[in-house]
C-alpha cells in the first residue's frame, strides 16, 4: 500500500514537474517568424494574422510573424534565402528541398535533441502508434532535421482519384462498367465505332483522353506499380525498377493496342487539361485516364454546359489480364518538412510550437477544418459539423475558400483528418459515395530514409539520363514508333549502361533502413 | 564664328605639355560621364560573379561559396560524356540558327516595307499591334499554338483536310518540331525585335532620298542602296550578339509544346538542366553546363567580332 | 475635294512598278495586321465572353457572350491600386535612371576621344556572358542592405549590357564633325552631350526608355526574391499570385468551387491579367512611337 502511493506520488510528481516545466517553457511571450508559401485563399494571407493561428498564438504565448512567398517561385525563394543563409526566419517551410544537405550546412539545426515530453508532448504521443515517423525523417547521419505533419491513407481515403467513363454514353450503348482491363479495352472500342454521344455521328468521339503521365493509373493493373518513385517490391523485399519490368512491358502493349486502333486521344502526349476541359465541353470525351474523386463535379460541368445528361461514372481500380487487382497508392505518410533555422532563438519555442499546431488534436481539427465557432462547432456525439459560413457561405465562398480565409488547410504542414474531408466533400452525395467506395483499395506507399549526401547527389546525376530514357522510349513504345519485341532488348542494355543497378542500389539501401 | 581665332590661339599655346593637359581634360570629362556605368558593372556584375566557382565543387547549398569540395572538372565531364550530350547540343545549336536564318531577317523586312507606308495613320496602327504578342504570356501562346494545331479540329488541320490532305499531329512528330518552333517565334516577335531598325531608320538623311529621287531611283533602289546601307551598323551588331548566343536558348517556350515524343529534335540543354533540378536542386551541374555555354558563346562572339572587324569595320570593339 | 482628286491625279500618273510595289507592301502589312491583331483581339474577347464559350476553345476574333465577372474576380481582393502605383513607381524611375546612365556610356563608348573604348566595352561585354548567379546577387543586395527596398529593384539591373552596346551604335552614326568643332570651341563634354549629341537621339531615347520601360512594368521575378514586404511589390507579383492561387488545380475540387459561375471564371483570369498589364502600355505608348516612326516618303513628290 505504501509502496503504491509513494509510486502514485512519484508519477505525480513526474508529471507535475514536466507541467511545471510546460509552464516555464511557455511563460514568456516572443515573436516567432515563419516562413511558407502564401495561403492558396488569394483574400486572406496568413500574414493578416488568421483565426486558426491566432488561436495556436495564444496557446503558445508567442507572436507570429510571417515571411511570404508565391506557391509558384516559391522553391527558388527558398533556396536563395537558404543558401545566402542571413537572418533567416525561425521556422521554415523546407518542403522543395532536401532538409538534410541543408542540415549538414548548419543552416538548419538538428531536432531530436528538441523531441521530448517537455517541448513536445504531443507528437511524443503520437509517436507511440506511428514510431514510423522517426524512421522516416532520421538522416543516416543519426540526426533529424525536419518535422512533418501525416498524410498517411488519408488524403486518398478523404478524397482519391480513378478512371472515369461516360456513364451517359454506357447506358446509351447498354454496356456496363468496367472492372478489367480486357473490359476496358471493349468498352473503348464501342465508344469509337458507335454514336456514343447520340449526336448522330459515329467518328466524332475520343473514347480516352488525358496528359500521358496519367495513365500510370492503369500500370498497376498490370502489376508495375510505381509504388514509390519509379520502384516496387517483391515479396522477398527487393526493390525492382518498374520501367523494365516484364509487367511494364505487357502494360506498354495494351497502351500501344490502344492507340493504334485510336481509342487514345492522339495528343495524350502534349495535352494539358485546359484542352482536356475543351473537348470535355464538346462533348467528344469518352473518358479520362485520372481524375481526382472530388473534381468530378467540376468536370462535369464542362460536359453538362453540352449535354445536360452528360456524367462521369467512377471506376474502381481496374483487374489486369493476369488477375492483378489495381490500387489506389496514398501519397506517403509525411507532407511538407518543417525545420528551425540556426537563426531561431528560441528553438525550444519553436519545437512547441511546431508540435503544438501540427500533432495536437484540437489543432488537428482547426488545420482541416479552419477555425471553431467560425468555420466548425463540435456535435453532441463528439464529431463535427461544419456552420453555413462554410456550406453555405453568404459572400459566395466555397467550402475550401472559407476554410482557408480562417487559415485552415494551410501551406504548412499537419496531420491530415480524413473526415473532415470527407465532410467537406458531402455537398454531394455521389462523391461521397464513390470515396467510400475507392477506400478499401488504397494500400501504403513504399517509405524511403532520408538520403546522405553521397546518395542524394549520385542519385540526381544518374536520374538525369535515366528519366529521358526512360520517358521518351515509354512514348515511342505507346505510340508504336518504337517497337516492343525489336528495341526493348536495346532498351533494357541501354538502362544498365546509364547505371541501373547502382541506382536501384542506392534505392534499396533507403529502403531497407526504414523498412528492416 | 570664333573658330579661326581659338584655333590660332590653341596653335599659339601648344606645347606637348597643354596640349597632353587638354587632351586628359577631355577624356576625365568623360571618364567622369561613364564612371557610375563602370561602378555599376563592377558591383553588380563582377563582384557577385565568384559565384562561378561552384561549378569546379560538389555545392552544398548553405556553406559558403570557397568551402565546398572542390571537384575540378567533374561536372563538365559529366556533361559531355553523357548520353544526351550530341542531341542537346545539337538540337541547341540548329534551333538557334534556324532561328538566325529564317528569324533574323523579318524584323529588318517588316521594318524596311513599313517605312514605305505612306498612309500615317495605317503605318502607326500596324507598327502598334505588331509588337503586342510580345506581350502575351508565354502559357497562352502556347495554348494557341496547340490549339491550332491539333489533330483534332485545330485550324490548320481543319484546312489540310479541306484541300484533301491528311491531318498531322504536329506537335507529337519531332520533325515538325523545329519549324514551329521558328514559325511561332516571328510571329510573336516580329513586331518588337524591328523596333530597332525602325529607329535606326528614321535617323537617316532625308536629303540622300531628295537626290537619289533627282537622279531617277525607283523606291527599290532607294530602299537598297539608301535605307539598308545606312542601317548596316545595327544590323551587323545584333547579327554579331546573335551569334553570340548560339548555345543559349530558353526554356520556357520549349517545355510549354515539347513532350518526350519529340525529345530528339526538342530537348535542348535548357529543359535538359531545368529537367534535373526538379528532383534536387543541382546547383553545381546547372553551373557547370551554363559555363560550359557561356564560354562557346563568348568564343563565338569573339569570333564573329574579328570576322566583322575585318570585313566591315562594324564590330564590338 | 481640290486637293484629293489631285492626290489621285498624281498618284495615277506613277510607273506601274511603284503600284505593284505599293499593293504588295500595303498586302503585306494587311497581312502582319491581321496575324498579330488576332492574338490580341483573341485574348480581349477570351477576358470578356462567356466562361463556357472560352472553355470550349470556341473564341476566334471576336467574345461570344459577354461577361465582365472574371475581372470583378481579379479586382475582388481590392488594393490593386496600390500595386498599380508601385508599378508605375518602379516603371518611370527605373525607366528614367537606366536610359540617363545608358546614354552616358554610350556617348562615351562611341568618342574617339575616348582612348580606354575597347578595353571597356569588352569588360561590359563580359558580363553578359559570364555571372555569378542568383544566389551571390542575394548575398550582395543584403549585405549592401537594399533587400526588401525599392532599391532592390532599381539597381540590380540598372543597366543592360545589350542595350548599351545598341545605342554606342547610334551614337556613332551621329556626325562626329559637330562634336569635333564644339569641342574645339572649349565645350566640356557634358555640354556637347545635353545640347547636341541628345537633341539628336530623340530615336534611341525612346527605344531605350521603351526597352527599360518594358523589363520594369513586365518583371516580377525579383520582386519575388527580395521584396517580402507587399507593399511594395508591384502589379505582377500580385497578378501571379492571383493566378496561381485561383487557378490552381486545387480550385476545381468540389469543396472549392461552389456556383457555377465562380468556378469556370478562373479559366478566363490568365486573360485578364495579360488585358490589365498591356492596357496602360497601349495607353502610353503613341507618345514614344512618334520618336521612331517618322513620316519617311522615299519618292514623295514635293507639293
Amino acid at each position: 500500500m505504501l509502496c503504491f502511493f509513494v509510486l502514485l506520488a512519484l508519477i505525480g510528481s513526474f508529471s507535475f514537474a514536466f507541467a511545471g516545466e510546460r509552464e516555464d517553457l511557455l511563460a514568456d511571450h516572443i515573436t516567432l517568424k515563419l516562413m511558407t508559401w502564401e495561403n492558396y485563399y488569394a483574400g486572406a494571407s496568413f500574414a493578416d494574422n488568421l483565426e486558426v493561428f491566432q488561436a495556436f498564438a495564444e496557446n503558445q504565448n508567442v507572436t507570429l510573424e510571417w515571411e511570404l512567398a508565391s506557391s509558384s517561385r516559391y522553391s527558388e525563394v527558398l533556396q536563395t534565402r537558404l543558401a545566402a543563409a542571413i537572418d533567416l526566419p525561425d521556422i521554415i517551410n523546407c518542403a522543395p528541398v532536401q532538409p538534410a544537405a541543408y542540415g549538414l550546412s548548419g543552416v538548419i539545426i538538428p531536432l531530436e535533441g528538441l523531441i521530448n515530453e517537455v517541448n513536445a508532448p504531443n507528437y511524443t504521443a503520437f509517436l507511440v502508434d506511428h514510431p514510423i515517423m522517426s524512421l522516416l525523417q532520421t538522416s543516416p547521419d543519426g540526426h533529424q532535421y525536419s518535422f512533418s505533419g501525416y498524410v498517411g491513407k488519408g488524403e486518398m481515403l478523404g478524397g482519391g482519384y480513378g478512371l472515369v467513363l461516360r456513364g451517359d454514353w454506357l447506358e446509351r450503348l447498354g454496356l456496363a462498367v468496367p472492372t478489367t482491363t480486357d473490359e476496358l479495352y471493349d468498352v473503348l472500342k464501342a465508344f469509337k465505332e458507335q454514336d456514343a454521344n447520340g449526336n448522330g455521328d459515329p467518328d466524332d468521339e475520343i473514347p480516352f483522353s488525358d496528359g500521358y503521365s496519367k495513365l500510370n493509373v492503369l500500370a498497376i493493373s498490370f502489376g508495375c506499380g510505381y509504388r514509390a518513385g519509379n520502384f516496387d517490391v517483391d515479396d522477398e523485399g527487393n526493390l525492382y525498377f518498374c520501367c523494365s519490368s516484364e509487367q511494364y512491358r505487357e502494360f506498354l502493349r495494351y497502351v500501344n493496342k490502344l492507340y493504334s486502333e485510336q481509342l487514345i486521344d492522339p495528343e495524350f502526349a502534349t495535352t494539358d487539361d485546359d484542352q482536356v476541359e475543351a473537348k470535355e465541353a464538346q462533348n467528344i470525351i469518352g473518358g479520362r485516364f485520372s481524375l481526382w474523386i472530388d473534381e468530378v463535379p467540376f468536370s462535369e460541368q464542362m460536359i453538362q454546359s453540352a449535354d445536360p445528361d452528360g456524367y462521369y461514372a467512377m471506376l474502381n481500380p481496374l483487374t489486369g489480364p493476369d488477375g492483378t487487382q489495381g490500387v489506389i497508392y496514398s501519397s506517403g505518410m509525411l507532407d511538407n518538412a518543417m525545420c528551425i533555422s540556426k537563426d531561431c532563438k528560441y528553438p525550444e519555442r519553436a519545437m512547441s510550437f511546431l508540435d503544438y499546431s501540427i500533432f495536437n488534436d484540437y489543432a488537428t481539427i482547426c488545420n482541416n477544418c479552419g477555425s471553431e465557432h467560425t468555420c466548425w462547432e463540435y456535435t453532441d456525439d463528439g464529431s463535427i459539423a461544419f456552420t453555413d459560413y462554410v456550406m453555405n457561405n453568404p459572400d459566395g465562398l466555397s467550402p475550401m475558400e472559407a476554410i482557408r480565409s480562417t487559415g485552415g488547410y494551410h501551406t504548412m504542414t499537419f496531420v491530415l483528418y480524413a473526415e473532415g474531408r470527407k465532410l467537406m466533400n458531402s455537398v454531394n452525395d455521389r462523391i461521397v459515395g464513390y470515396i467510400d467506395s475507392m477506400a478499401p483499395y488504397v494500400v501504403d506507399r513504399l517509405e524511403y530514409s532520408p538520403s546522405t549526401d553521397q546518395e542524394a547527389a549520385r542519385i540526381s546525376e544518374l536520374n538525369r539520363d535515366i528519366s529521358v530514357l526512360v520517358d521518351e522510349m515509354r512514348l515511342l513504345f505507346m505510340t508504336g514508333e518504337a517497337d516492343l519485341d525489336a528495341d526493348w532488348d536495346t532498351y533494357i542494355e541501354t538502362l544498365n549502361s546509364l547505371g541501373l543497378p547502382e541506382y536501384t542500389a542506392l534505392y534499396q539501401g533507403k529502403y531497407d533502413r526504414v523498412n528492416k | 564664328m570664333t573658330t579661326g581665332t581659338s584655333s590660332t590661339v590653341l596653335k599659339k599655346n601648344s606645347s606637348k605639355g597643354s596640349r597632353f593637359l587638354k587632351g586628359f581634360k577631355k577624356e576625365y570629362e568623360l571618364w567622369l560621364l561613364i564612371l557610375p556605368v563602370i561602378a555599376y558593372f563592377i558591383i553588380f556584375c563582377y563582384i557577385p560573379m565568384y559565384g562561378l566557382v561552384i561549378a569546379f565543387q560538389d555545392y552544398m547549398p548553405g556553406k559558403g561559396f570557397l568551402d565546398g569540395p572542390w571537384v575540378g572538372l567533374k561536372h563538365f565531364q559529366a556533361f559531355v560524356e553523357g548520353l544526351y550530350f550530341h542531341r542537346l547540343v545539337r538540337n541547341t545549336v540548329l534551333l538557334n540558327a534556324y532561328l538566325l536564318l529564317w528569324g533574323f531577317p523579318f524584323p529588318i523586312i517588316f521594318a524596311l516595307l513599313l517605312n514605305e507606308v505612306k498612309v500615317i495613320w495605317f503605318k502607326k496602327a500596324v507598327q502598334t499591334i505588331s509588337y503586342l504578342p510580345y506581350f502575351i504570356s508565354t502559357v497562352v501562346i502556347c495554348g494557341l499554338i496547340k490549339s491550332f494545331l491539333s489533330p483534332a479540329n485545330g485550324i490548320v488541320n481543319v484546312l489540310r483536310e479541306s484541300i484533301g490532305l491528311q491531318s498531322i499531329n504536329f506537335l507529337s512528330k519531332a520533325k515538325y518540331f523545329r519549324t514551329v518552333y521558328v514559325i511561332t517565334d516571328i510571329w510573336v516577335f516580329m513586331g518588337w525585335n524591328s523596333i530597332i531598325y525602325l529607329a535606326a531608320i528614321s535617323g537617316i538623311n532625308q536629303e540622300l532620298y531628295e537626290a537619289a529621287r533627282i537622279d531617277g531611283a525607283s523606291r527599290i533602289q532607294c530602299g537598297w542602296y539608301i535605307t539598308l546601307p545606312s542601317i548596316k551598323q545595327t544590323v551587323i551588331l545584333l547579327l554579331i550578339m546573335n551569334i553570340g548566343s548560339l548555345m543559349s536558348m530558353s526554356a520556357e517556350k520549349i517545355l510549354l509544346i515539347y513532350s518526350p515524343l519529340t525529345y530528339e529534335t526538342a530537348d535542348v540543354i535548357s529543359t535538359y538542366v531545368y529537367r534535373s533540378g526538379l528532383l534536387n536542386a543541382q546547383y553545381s551541374f546547372a553551373s557547370a553546363t551554363g559555363l560550359f555555354n557561356s564560354v562557346i558563346n563568348f568564343l563565338l562572339l569573339v569570333l564573329a567580332n574579328w570576322l566583322s572587324k575585318k570585313y566591315t569595320e562594324v564590330s564590338l570593339w | 475635294m481640290v486637293k484629293f482628286s489631285s492626290k489621285v491625279a498624281k498618284y495615277a500618273k506613277k510607273p506601274l512598278s511603284d503600284k505593284l510595289l505599293d499593293l504588295f507592301i500595303y498586302l503585306s502589312m494587311l497581312v502582319v495586321l491581321v496575324c498579330t491583331l488576332f492574338v490580341f483581339m483573341y485574348v480581349i474577347s477570351c477576358s470578356v465572353s462567356d466562361p463556357e464559350a472560352v472553355i470550349r476553345k470556341d473564341i476566334y476574333f471576336f467574345p461570344k457572350g459577354f461577361s465582365l465577372n472574371a475581372y470583378t474576380h481579379l479586382f475582388r481582393y481590392g488594393d490593386i491600386l496600390k500595386y498599380y502605383r508601385n508599378s508605375i513607381f518602379y516603371t518611370v524611375t527605373g525607366c528614367i535612371l537606366s536610359t540617363v546612365f545608358t546614354i552616358c556610356g554610350a556617348y562615351v563608348l562611341s568618342s574617339p576621344a575616348f582612348s580606354c573604348r575597347r578595353i571597356i566595352m569588352l569588360f561590359i561585354t563580359f558580363t553578359m556572358y559570364f555571372s555569378g548567379g542568383l544566389v551571390p546577387t542575394f548575398l550582395l543586395v543584403s549585405k549592401l542592405g537594399i533587400y526588401n527596398t525599392v532599391w532592390a529593384l532599381l539597381l540590380p539591373g540598372l543597366i543592360s549590357p545589350f542595350n548599351l552596346i545598341v545605342a554606342r551604335t547610334f551614337f556613332h552614326n551621329l556626325p562626329q564633325s559637330l562634336f569635333e568643332s564644339a569641342r574645339l570651341d572649349g565645350a566640356s563634354e557634358f555640354r556637347i552631350l545635353l545640347r547636341i549629341a541628345i537633341p539628336l537621339s530623340g530615336a534611341i531615347i525612346a527605344v531605350l526608355g521603351l526597352y527599360y520601360a518594358v523589363a520594369q512594368w513586365n518583371s516580377y521575378f525579383s520582386a519575388m526574391i527580395y521584396l517580402p514586404n507587399k507593399d511594395l511589390q508591384p502589379l505582377q507579383v500580385y497578378l501571379v499570385n492571383i493566378l496561381i492561387t485561383e487557378s490552381s488545380t486545387a480550385n476545381k475540387s468540389v469543396a472549392s468551387s461552389l456556383t457555377r459561375a465562380n468556378s469556370l471564371t478562373s479559366i478566363q483570369l490568365k486573360y485578364c491579367a495579360i488585358v490589365v498589364t498591356i492596357l496602360p502600355i497601349i495607353c502610353v505608348y503613341p507618345f514614344v512611337q512618334k520618336y521612331f516612326v517618322k513620316g519617311v516618303m522615299i519618292g514623295a513628290l514635293k507639293d
